[in-house]
């Protein structure tokens, strides 16, 4: 289930139509968007994210900065935050993971995983600011915890992503 | 091997440069969204756009919930309808007592000369989407202003107050809960009609009466419903039970905490109250008394 590295060597190879990346995100919102309910207030999975961060990395060079903006208005739009607050924590994180990603494509999956726990702490430190100023309200306890679960959630991500390698290519 | 370091290293130089601009243009956004109110038709039309994806989204909930109910059994039916009815014949006594009461009450408000107080029509909607950020407890509804939701309206299930509607889209609107840091409601204690405000403290369950006198009439167990002060909130909901008091004489007021009646996370139907009745009248503060010389406190 866990991908090798030759595998994850091959993705880097394997360039992503424009199309493809929208289904993705678009798919990533679907997730977002599903009635959690309380398990979400603990684990965060914030599946844009995950998929944006994945983007980054591996398709530096393909994914625009815009999308990272945009789709942070849109979950702006849907948790009914200020405009352009998730806005602000995607570019930031999107660019740090564009930044590194020649770094972290030299490592195997669970090295990755840790540098993606630590993007993932770029992304929460960004958003903090903007929550604590708009909104002066305790902070969560459980906030971090988001990081270790992004990292714990990034083979599954590359797991989902090599899948598209045994069917030769795009969408 | 084709090796192109000129095309990579620009590529790399402009990236900050590109983050710098989106990240500006970001904060440039949430400055003006908290400031000024031109954003307000776009945040309408994207959250219509977003509506049908939220409605898919939350489908297979509303199917499990749908084949539950389908399944329960034969038995279980057939205690819920006795219980049911019980309760509908207890409530019918209390709803024959209420019309007279009513009555009563409008003859003596019409006698002093007090306003006449409106009924607000209640509207069933559906929670389908709840906000997935730890910093502010909101859910969105599916009615909006196309049912005659309005900003303001306060937003109740079977027990109490659930929250108020702060934000209306054509078909959607968001509801702001009792337990978000930014929310304030207006109570009286049952008992005694002592006046408080309840404010939320943004966590779950947890609501906090603040500036009252160590010597407050409050205890725990006390019942607190909407005072109606506000023009907002109706009078008479119910909305929470103390749950601690703590009264220290050297602070300047008592702490006292209380925990919301209404399941505020977690029903999935819940009642909008449609409020016709007018916003009281904004008081404008009297005028500053004029600066007193000094010369008037010479003796």
């Amino acid at each position: 289930m866990i991908p090798g590295s030759a595998h994850l060597q091959e993705l880097t190879r394997l360039p992503m139509s424009a199309r493809g990346m929208a289904l993705t995100f678009f798919a990533a919102l679907f997730v977002n968007l599903l009635p959690w309910g309380q398990v979400r207030d603990i684990l965060q999975p914030d599946a844009v994210a995950l998929a944006l961060l994945y983007f980054a990395v591996y398709q530096p060079a393909r994914l625009p900065l815009a999308a990272a903006f945009g789709l942070g208005l849109v979950m702006d739009v849907a948790n009914g935050n200020l405009l352009g607050h998730h806005a602000l924590g995607y570019v930031a994180a999107a660019g740090a993971a564009m930044l590194m990603s020649r770094r972290i494509l030299q490592f195997g999956v669970f090295r990755q995983a840790l540098h993606v726990g630590f993007l993932y702490a770029v992304l929460l430190g960004v958003e903090l600011l903007p929550g604590r100023l708009a909104n002066n309200a305790p902070f969560a306890p459980t906030w971090w915890l988001a990081c270790p679960i992004a990292a714990v959630l990034w083979p599954l991500v590359l797991s989902l992503a090599t899948r598209r390698l045994r069917r030769g290519g795009d969408f | 091997m084709d090796y192109q370091p000129s095309s990579f290293f620009r590529r790399n130089m402009r990236l900050p440069l590109r983050m710098t601009l989106w990240a500006a243009l970001s904060v440039g956004l949430m400055v003006a969204d908290a400031r000024f109110a031109f954003l307000h038709p776009v945040r309408g039309a994207a959250s219509l756009a977003l509506r049908p994806l939220e409605q898919v989204a939350s489908a297979p909930l509303a199917v499990s919930e749908a084949v539950d109910q389908y399944l329960v059994g034969w038995s279980r039916l057939e205690r819920d309808n006795r219980r049911l009815q019980a309760h509908e014949r207890q409530l019918m006594q209390a709803v024959a007592t209420q019309q007279a009461l009513q009555t009563e009450n409008a003859n003596l408000r019409r006698l002093i000369d007090a306003r006449a107080r409106v009924a607000p029509t209640p509207i069933s909607a559906e929670i389908i989407y709840s906000s997935q950020d730890p910093f502010s407890r909101k859910v969105t509804i599916d009615k909006g202003s196309r049912q005659g939701v309005v900003d303001g309206q306060a937003v109740m299930d079977a027990v109490g107050v659930v929250g108020q509607i702060t934000r209306t889209g054509a078909l959607s609107a968001e509801v702001t809960l009792l337990t978000d840091k930014s929310e304030a409601v207006p109570v009286q204690v049952v008992r005694n009609g002592l006046r408080a405000v309840v404010f939320g403290l943004g966590r779950d369950d947890v609501l906090n009466v603040p500036y009252q006198a160590p010597s407050a009439d409050v205890n725990k167990g006390d019942v607190l419903v909407t005072s109606g002060v506000d023009g907002i909130y109706p009078q008479g909901l119910p909305v929470a039970t103390v749950t601690a008091v703590e009264r220290n004489p050297a602070e300047p007021f008592a702490r006292i905490q209380a925990r919301p009646l209404a399941g505020v996370q977690y029903h999935r139907q819940v009642l909008v109250l449609l409020n016709k009745e007018k916003p009281l009248p904004r008081v404008e503060p009297p005028p500053a008394p004029a600066p007193v010389r000094k010369k008037g406190h010479k003796k």
